[in-house]
């Protein structure tokens, strides 16, 4: 209590300084064009203890009061001279319009710089560093992150091709496809892969396909890449399901809230939940999970779902896109809710189904908030880490890009392969930086 | 015939109920039911691991661990018991998360805070000032919003525990003093308020930029100046987007894990709610009693506050997300 007593003064007093510090340096630059002899010498003597601050033997206040105040007392001789030659009018009625943006600015892109933006070059700089950081490594700590088996491998891509959830995925999608263009033909129609079977076909066989990966190529990065594809792939589609049902139900409110409800729960908070359904007790005993009790409720035996390679991993993702989902349904509901009115009736009034409507009118219209949401998912899930972590430590073949780099940096103190590794995230980001930075930038525009 | 254009015009709810519907009526009205029920099964399969773990804190010790929570249907025996053991101090192992919770709040009161201070001045000198770079600084720092934590995690923790130098021409300038932060909630809330930064200035610039012209041009003829156009004008219209930002930010630094165990991890009687739940999942992974209690005392805390402002929380989200 009496910790917490006194970081609610510490931020009083910080909020306090900040905002003096805010409204000082206004005032300062309103004095330029009234009194420039005395902005001159306060502005002299500010920045001579800020740089007598830095210059001081263990920094900032540590070294003694005699750095700073040194630089302040010289600063503000420079201003007295600088006071003695004052700049045109003119100039000194700019100052105040030219300083207060850096004012406004100043703090938040202090923090950003500090926080963001230097570490980003220093990782950057690390990754291509000896573990310690002390000697260069050129490429070494990519080739060997990309050398170790546990992280990287194509052993297994063979195996993918030859499975059985491979063809079956690879066969769906082609007879969609076959069906699709011999009926276009034979109707005069033209090939549509955009309407709803065919395009559920291949989303169903594309699925297969993935599940045919998880099945058979394994490593930390393509455990990443599974995470990615199936929350992004799963929330996305559930999230537009969910808000496309509670746009015509009852209840609507309430629904959407407890769907969106797991977003305001820690990840850590979530993994507990959900090892519980998957808590697991040997066969002859009562089972205290859900997920084994309606197992074994069907006649199957319990299983160890969090340990069991291959799809160990399917039940750790699950967590995910329960916690994400949510987020997609409001962002599309919204979306959905905002299509004109209009164009539903027109549709109807022109005899469109249901089902037509909202493929053909509502589906297109809210298309590029489908991108908006599938970027922002794929932003949070490549960086993955508090689920696998509390779930599984990263066992059981259960390890993914993000946990791998907090061993690599924290446990086994190698600052190169961990730079390296999250690097590696980072890489993986750009593309998507570059899109939204885009997409925003042609808003402004409108 | 008018029932049959209201059903395929308008909601279900909006049907007359009268008995004199036609059987294809009465089909369409069964029909618009379907999607009803199977949002509430959703809504039930959704909410039903949530569920389990709020009925489990409740019951004793050997009934979590023997029996599935569901048979509280049939034998509803509850206790508060659970709660008092993971709020005990007494042992050296005890959950003890009253100080937890309170490690938590040390953290997140600055961490939400100090940024919507500091993300006001910046967006407000985005949307309504003038100066070069202007729109390439702006680009730079929504870009920022992607950049993944783990970038920063080393080069901060090296900074927390050495402080930053640069030496030049003999004269060594002290950029940032070593302050020990390492292990103490400064390091944890000083990262997060970075961290939030670029969204608190996106969410802000979005909103306070779309404010009308007007009122700024009339406060200018009046001969209001920026400063008092900030805090007159533009801090009190635009409470609904620092209130998005706020619960955001605090929902974000409540939950967060992976900051405060690079920061905080070496230091377990500092650290928040978060770390102690995971550890305690970790090392007494099969007392269910006790996991499902410390599970929902911490998320009690964002679930009221989610609860309570869900509106102001989505709006943000949608700001986030969505052209406006």
């Amino acid at each position: 209590m009496g910790q917490l007593l006194g970081t609610l003064v510490g931020v009083a007093v910080g909020i306090g300084a900040i905002l003096g510090a805010f409204v000082g340096l206004n005032a300062l630059i309103d004095l330029a064009p009234k009194r420039f002899p005395l902005f001159a010498i306060l502005a002299g003597a500010l920045v001579g203890a800020v740089v007598g601050a830095l210059a001081n033997s263990g920094g900032w206040f540590l070294g003694g009061p005699l750095w700073p105040l040194g630089g302040a007392v010289v600063g503000a001789g420079v201003g007295i001279l600088w006071g003695h030659r004052p700049p045109s009018p003119e100039r000194q009625r700019s100052i105040p319009d030219r300083f207060r943006p850096a004012i406004f600015l100043g703090p938040a892109l202090l923090f950003l710089f500090v926080a963001l933006v230097v570490p980003t070059i220093r990782t950057v700089y690390l990754s291509f560093r000896s573990p310690r950081g002390d000697q260069a490594a050129g490429f070494e700590n990519y080739r060997s992150v990309f050398g170790d088996e546990g992280i990287f491998t194509l052993n297994g891509l063979g195996n993918v091709f030859t499975s059985r959830l491979f063809v079956v995925g690879v066969a769906i999608a082609v007879v969609a496809v076959v069906l699709n263009v011999v009926r276009g033909r034979a109707s005069g129609r033209g090939v549509d892969l955009t309407a709803p079977i065919p395009s559920m076909a291949l989303l169903a066989g594309g699925t297969l396909v993935l599940l045919a990966g998880v099945g058979a190529l394994r490593g930390v990065v393509w455990t990443n890449v599974y995470w990615v594809v199936f929350v992004t792939l799963f929330s996305t589609t559930l999230g537009l399901a969910i808000a496309w049902l509670a746009d015509r139900s009852r209840g609507e409110s309430v629904a959407k809230s407890l769907i969106f409800m797991p977003m305001a729960i820690s990840f850590v908070g979530a993994s507990v939940i959900w090892r519980f359904v998957y808590a697991f007790t040997p066969a002859g005993h009562d089972q205290i999970g859900l997920l084994n009790a309606a197992w074994v409720g069907l006649g199957g035996q319990p299983q160890a779902w969090i340990q069991q390679l291959p799809w160990n991993t399917l039940f750790l993702i699950a967590i995910m896109i329960w916690v994400q989902t949510g987020f997609a349904m409001v962002v599309l509901s919204a979306s959905i809710k905002a299509v004109p009115t209009e164009l539903l009736e027109a549709a109807r009034v022109d005899g469109a189904t249901e089902g037509q409507t909202f493929w053909r009118v509502t589906l297109p219209q809210i298309v590029s908030t489908l991108g908006v949401v599938s970027v922002t998912l794929i932003i949070t899930v490549l960086k993955v880490y508090d689920v696998v972590k509390v779930m599984t430590n990263g066992e059981f073949g259960t390890n993914v890009i993000a946990n791998q780099m907090f061993d690599e940096a924290f446990i086994n103190r190698n600052l190169g392969r961990g730079s390296a590794l999250a690097a590696l995230l980072f890489l993986a980001v750009v593309p998507l930086m570059i899109l939204n930075v885009r997409r925003m930038r042609r808003e402004a525009v409108r | 015939m008018t029932a049959e254009t209201t059903t395929t015009t308008t909601l279900p709810r909006s049907v007359p109920t009268g008995i004199s519907l036609g059987l294809g009526a009465r089909i369409h009205r069964r029909l618009a039911a379907v999607p009803t029920a199977v949002l509430w099964l959703i809504v039930g399969l959704w909410t039903l691991p949530s569920l389990g773990m709020l009925v489990s804190s409740f019951r004793a010790e050997d009934a979590v661990k023997t029996t599935g929570w569901w048979t509280v249907v049939t034998d509803p025996k509850l206790t508060l018991d659970n709660y008092r053991a993971v709020f005990s101090t007494a042992g050296t192992d005890s959950p003890d998360m009253w100080r937890h919770f309170l490690n938590s709040l040390a953290i997140v009161i600055p961490a939400t805070i100090i940024p919507i201070a500091l993300a006001a001045f910046a967006a407000y000198a985005f949307a309504w000032m003038d100066f070069k770079g202007k729109t390439w600084l702006f680009v730079g720092v929504v870009a920022l919003m992607a950049v993944p934590i783990q970038m920063s995690l080393i080069p901060l923790l090296q900074l927390y525990t050495g402080g930053a130098h640069l030496t030049i021409g003999g004269q060594t300038l002290t950029l940032f003093p070593d302050l020990n932060l390492a292990g103490t909630p400064a390091a944890a809330w000083l990262t997060h308020i970075g961290f939030g930064l670029p969204l608190a200035i996106f969410l802000l610039h979005n909103y306070i930029s779309a404010l009308p012209r007007d009122i700024f041009e009339a406060a200018t003829i009046d001969g209001a100046d920026h400063m008092q156009i900030f805090r007159r004008l533009v801090i009190p219209l635009s409470v609904p987007a620092l209130a998005a930002f706020g619960i955001f930010q605090f929902l974000w630094v409540w939950n967060d894990y992976l900051v405060a165990l690079s920061f905080i991890g070496g230091a377990p009687d500092k650290a928040p709610m978060t770390i102690r739940l995971a550890t305690l999942s970790g090392g007494r992974g099969q007392d269910w009693h006790l996991l499902t209690a410390a599970a929902f005392v911490s998320i009690a805390l964002p679930l009221a506050v989610f609860f309570a402002l869900q509106r102001f929380f989505v709006r943000g989200l949608l700001a986030g997300s969505v052209k406006g």
